[in-house]
C-alpha cells in the first residue's frame, strides 16, 4: 500500500511544477511579446523613414529635370520639394495604416 | 581596416562590349552562386516528390508554403498568377542577405545598383500588367474619384510621385539595411583589434566583440525581415492594380 501513500504526495509535487511550468511559459511569452514589437517598431520606423526620403528625392528630382527642360530654375523644383513631402506623408500614412491592419488582425488572432 | 572595403567590385578579368563594361565582378559571381544555390536546394530537396515529405523536402515545403500564405494574403487567389515571380525575388534576395553573412563574401544586395534594377523589374511588371488589366482606367489610380476639381490639380501630382517613389523606398530599403549592417560590424570588429592592442585597456576589448556577436544576430534576423519586406511590399504594389475597380 506504499503506492497510495505517494500518490497524494506525488500529484501534490506535480501540481506545483505544473503552476511552475506555467507561470514560466506565461513569462516566456511576454518576454518574446516585447522583443518582438520592440523591433518591429525599430523595422517600422525605418521603413516608413524611407517612405519619406524616396518621396522627397523624387519630387526634388522631377522637379529639377522639369526646370532643366523649361529653363525655369529653381521654381519647378521648390514645387516638386513641396509635391515630394505631400506625396511622403501620404505614403507613410499608408504604410502605418498598413501596419495597424496587420497588427489588428494579429490580435484578433490570437488573443 | 576600411569598413568599406567590403562592398569593393572586383573584376576577374576583363570584358568589354560595344563600350559597355560586362566584365565579371566578384558581385555577378555571388548572384550567381545565390541563384545556383536555390536552384540546386529546390531541386535537391524535391527530387523524391515524396508523399510524406523527408526533412529537406518539408523544408522546401515550408519555404513555399510561406511565399504561397503571404501571396494568398495580399493579392488573394487570383493574385497567385505573379506567385513565381514573387518567390523567386524572396529567395534570391534571402539568399543573397544569408550568403552576405559569411566572412569574406560578397554581399549582392548591399549594392543599390542590384536592389534597384529589382525593384524597377517589380514596378514594370506592376505598370505593365496594370495597363493590359485595366487599360487607360490604369491612369484612375492617380485620380480618386469624388474630389472638387480643383483639388485634383494637387491630388494627381502627389499621387504620381507617390507612385514613383515606390520602387525607389524598395531599394534604399533593402540596400541601406544590408550596408549598413555589414559596415557596423566591421567598426565594431576594428574596435576588437584597437582596444586589444591599447596596452593596459585591453581587457575593454571584450565590450566590442560582445556587441559584434549581437549585432551578427541582429543581421541574421534583418536579412530575413528584408527579404520578407522586399516580397510582401511587391505583392502589396501588385494588388493595387490587380483588383477589379482600381483607385479609392
Amino acid at each position: 500500500m506504499t503506492e497510495d501513500d505517494d500518490l497524494p504526495k506525488a500529484s501534490a509535487e506535480l501540481e506545483s511544477l505544473a503552476a511552475k511550468l506555467a507561470s514560466e511559459r506565461r513569462q516566456a511569452k511576454i518576454d518574446a511579446e516585447i522583443r518582438r514589437t520592440a523591433t518591429s517598431a525599430l523595422g517600422g520606423g525605418f521603413r516608413i523613414a524611407v517612405e519619406m526620403l524616396a518621396a522627397l528625392a523624387v519630387g526634388t528630382g522631377l522637379g529639377y529635370m522639369a526646370d532643366q527642360l523649361f529653363g525655369t530654375l529653381p521654381w519647378f523644383m521648390v514645387a516638386g520639394i513641396f509635391l515630394g513631402f505631400a506625396a511622403g506623408m501620404r505614403n507613410m500614412i499608408r504604410s502605418a495604416e498598413r501596419m495597424h491592419a496587420k497588427r489588428d488582425s494579429e490580435n484578433d488572432k490570437t488573443g | 581596416m576600411d569598413p568599406l572595403h567590403q562592398f569593393n567590385i572586383e573584376r576577374y578579368g576583363q570584358f568589354h562590349l560595344f563600350g559597355v563594361d560586362l566584365s565579371f565582378t566578384n558581385s555577378s559571381f555571388f548572384a550567381l552562386l545565390a541563384v545556383g544555390l536555390v536552384i540546386a536546394f529546390l531541386g535537391f530537396s524535391s527530387r523524391k516528390r515524396a508523399l510524406v515529405p523527408g526533412r529537406m523536402q518539408s523544408l522546401a515545403e515550408l519555404f513555399y508554403e510561406f511565399v504561397a500564405q503571404m501571396v494568398r494574403s495580399t493579392m488573394g487567389q487570383e493574385g497567385f498568377k505573379f506567385f513565381p515571380l514573387i518567390f523567386s525575388i524572396f529567395a534570391f534576395v534571402l539568399t543573397s542577405n544569408l550568403l552576405g553573412m559569411f566572412p569574406y563574401f560578397f554581399t549582392v544586395t548591399s549594392h543599390i545598383a542590384v536592389t534597384g534594377a529589382l525593384s524597377f523589374m517589380v514596378i514594370s511588371v506592376v505598370i505593365i500588367y496594370g495597363f493590359l488589366k485595366h487599360g487607360l482606367k490604369f491612369f484612375k489610380l492617380f485620380a480618386p474619384s469624388g474630389l472638387p476639381l480643383v483639388l485634383y490639380f494637387i491630388i494627381v501630382p502627389i499621387e504620381i510621385i507617390s507612385f514613383l517613389a515606390r520602387p525607389f523606398s524598395l531599394a534604399i530599403r533593402l540596400f541601406a539595411n544590408m550596408m549598413a549592417g555589414h559596415a557596423l560590424m566591421k567598426v565594431f570588429a576594428s574596435f576588437v583589434i584597437m582596444l586589444g592592442s591599447a596596452g593596459a585597456f585591453s581587457v575593454l576589448a571584450i565590450l566590442p566583440f560582445l556587441t559584434n556577436t549581437a549585432v551578427v544576430g541582429l543581421e541574421f534576423l534583418i536579412a530575413f525581415l528584408q527579404a520578407y519586406v522586399f516580397a510582401l511590399l511587391s505583392c502589396i504594389y501588385l494588388s493595387d492594380v490587380s483588383a477589379e475597380h482600381i483607385g479609392h
